[in-house]
C-alpha cells in the first residue's frame, strides 16, 4: 500500500488498478495476477498476432511472455511504464521465435518489390479510396497490414491499435525517438503502397 | 529539395499527430494548394483510422486458463518467499536487540566465571566476539533452512 501511495505520488497520477496489482503480483497474490491478465489479455494477444499470424503460435507465445513476466517481474522497475515494460517482455519473445523458425528472414525489409515509394507516393488515381465500399476497404487494409514487414506491422500496431504515444514506442523498442518517427513514417508510406498496389489488382481505382 | 518534398515527408506523421505545431501549420498550408498531397494525406488518414478501428482479436477461455493454471506454483513460490522474507526480517531484528539486551548479563557471567578460572580480563573482548559469532551462526543455519526449503518446494512444484 505504501508503495503504491509512493507510486502515485511520484508520477502525480491517481492509484492505477494496473499498478496495485503489479505490486501484489511481485509477492505471488494469484487474484491480482489473474487481474492483470485480464487486463492485459486482449492487446497483448493481438500484439503477439501481429508479429507471428498463427493463432496457434500466438497462443504459445502468449503463455511464454507471462511465464517470463511472473520470471522476471520482482526486476520490474515501478517508476517505469509497464505497458512498455510488458510489451517489451512479449516483443523479445516473438523476435526469438521468428530468428527461430526464419532466421534468413528480415524482419524490416519489405518482401514484395523495391520499387520507390515515391512513385506511388505520387500517384495519379483521383479519389480512389472514396471508390471502394468500407467492408472492402477495411479487408484490404487487413491484408494490406499482414503483408508488412514484421518490424512495419509491429510499429502500426503500437501506433495505431495499442495507440501508444512515440515515446512509449520508443521504450518498447529500446531505440530513440527519432527512429521511431522515422520507422513509423516508413512504415506508412509502405502501408499506403501495398494497399495502393492491392486496390488496382482488384481493379477498383 | 522542395518545399513540397519535405511535406511529402511530413504526411505519414501529420495523419499521427505526431508533428509540431509549426510543421502542422505548414501542411494546412500546403494541403490548401497542392490536390496531390491532399489526396496522399486522406489516403494515411483513412489507412489510421482503418487500423484504430480494427476488431480486436481476443484470446480463448482455454488459453487463460492455461496461464493461470501455469501461472499458479510459480505464484506459490513468490508468495512462500514473500512470507518467508517477512518472517525473517523481524526475527533478525529481534535477533539484535535480545543480543544487545542480554549482552550486560552475559558480560557479568563470563566475569565471574574468567575471575573463577583466573583468566586475564581482556578476555571479555573475546567473549564479546564469540557471542556474536554464535549469533550470526544460529542465523545462517536459519537462512540455510529456509533456503533449503524454498528449493524443495520449487522441486516438488
Amino acid at each position: 500500500m505504501i508503495h503504491t501511495a509512493l507510486l502515485s505520488w511520484e508520477e502525480g497520477v491517481a492509484p492505477s488498478r494496473a499498478g496495485g496489482d503489479i505490486l501484489a503480483v511481485q509477492c505471488g497474490d494469484p487474484d491480482a495476477f489473474a487481474s492483470l491478465l485480464s487486463h492485459y489479455q486482449n492487446r497483448l494477444y493481438r500484439y503477439l498476432l501481429r508479429w507471428v499470424h498463427e493463432p496457434a503460435t500466438a497462443d504459445d507465445l502468449f503463455q511464454q511472455t507471462w511465464m517470463r513476466v511472473l520470471e522476471h517481474i520482482h526486476s520490474y522497475d515501478p517508476g517505469r511504464n509497464f505497458d512498455a515494460w510488458l510489451f517489451a517482455v512479449a516483443r523479445n519473445i516473438a523476435i526469438d521465435h521468428l530468428r527461430r523458425r526464419q532466421p534468413a528472414v528480415s524482419l524490416d525489409e519489405p518482401r514484395e518489390d523495391s520499387r520507390p515509394l515515391s512513385a506511388d507516393l505520387a500517384s495519379d488515381t483521383p479519389g480512389a479510396l472514396e471508390l471502394v465500399l468500407t467492408s472492402e476497404r477495411a479487408e484490404r487494409v487487413q491484408k494490406a497490414m499482414a503483408s508488412q514487414p514484421p518490424l512495419f506491422r509491429e510499429i502500426l500496431s503500437l501506433r495505431f491499435e495499442e495507440e501508444m504515444k512515440l515515446e512509449e514506442i520508443a521504450q518498447v523498442l529500446g531505440i530513440p525517438l527519432g527512429s521511431v518517427k522515422s520507422r513509423l513514417s516508413r512504415a506508412l508510406e509502405h502501408m499506403r503502397t501495398v494497399f495502393l498496389r492491392m486496390q488496382r489488382k482488384d481493379g477498383t481505382s | 529539395m522542395s518545399e513540397h518534398d519535405r511535406i511529402v515527408r511530413l504526411l505519414p506523421l501529420a495523419a499521427t499527430g505526431d508533428i509540431t505545431p509549426e510543421e502542422i501549420r505548414r501542411v494546412r498550408e500546403h494541403l490548401a494548394s497542392c490536390a496531390e498531397c491532399r489526396r496522399v494525406s486522406e489516403d494515411y488518414a483513412f489507412l489510421g483510422s482503418t487500423l484504430r478501428g480494427q476488431p480486436t482479436p481476443q484470446p480463448g477461455a482455454e488459453l487463460l486458463a492455461r496461464v493461470r493454471a501455469m501461472a499458479a506454483p510459480r505464484l506459490a513460490r513468490k508468495q512462500a518467499r514473500s512470507r518467508d522474507a517477512m518472517v525473517l526480517a523481524p526475527l533478525v531484528a529481534a535477533g539484535w536487540i535480545v543480543a544487545l539486551a542480554t549482552w550486560p548479563w552475559v558480560r557479568a557471567a563470563g566475569t565471574m566465571v574468567l575471575t573463577g578460572w583466573h583468566l586475564p580480563s581482556g578476555s571479555l573482548a573475546h567473549a564479546l566476539a564469540v557471542y556474536s559469532f554464535l549469533g550470526f551462526l544460529l542465523a545462517s543455519v536459519a537462512a540455510i533452512a529456509v533456503g533449503r526449503r524454498a528449493s524443495a518446494m520449487g522441486r516438488t512444484q
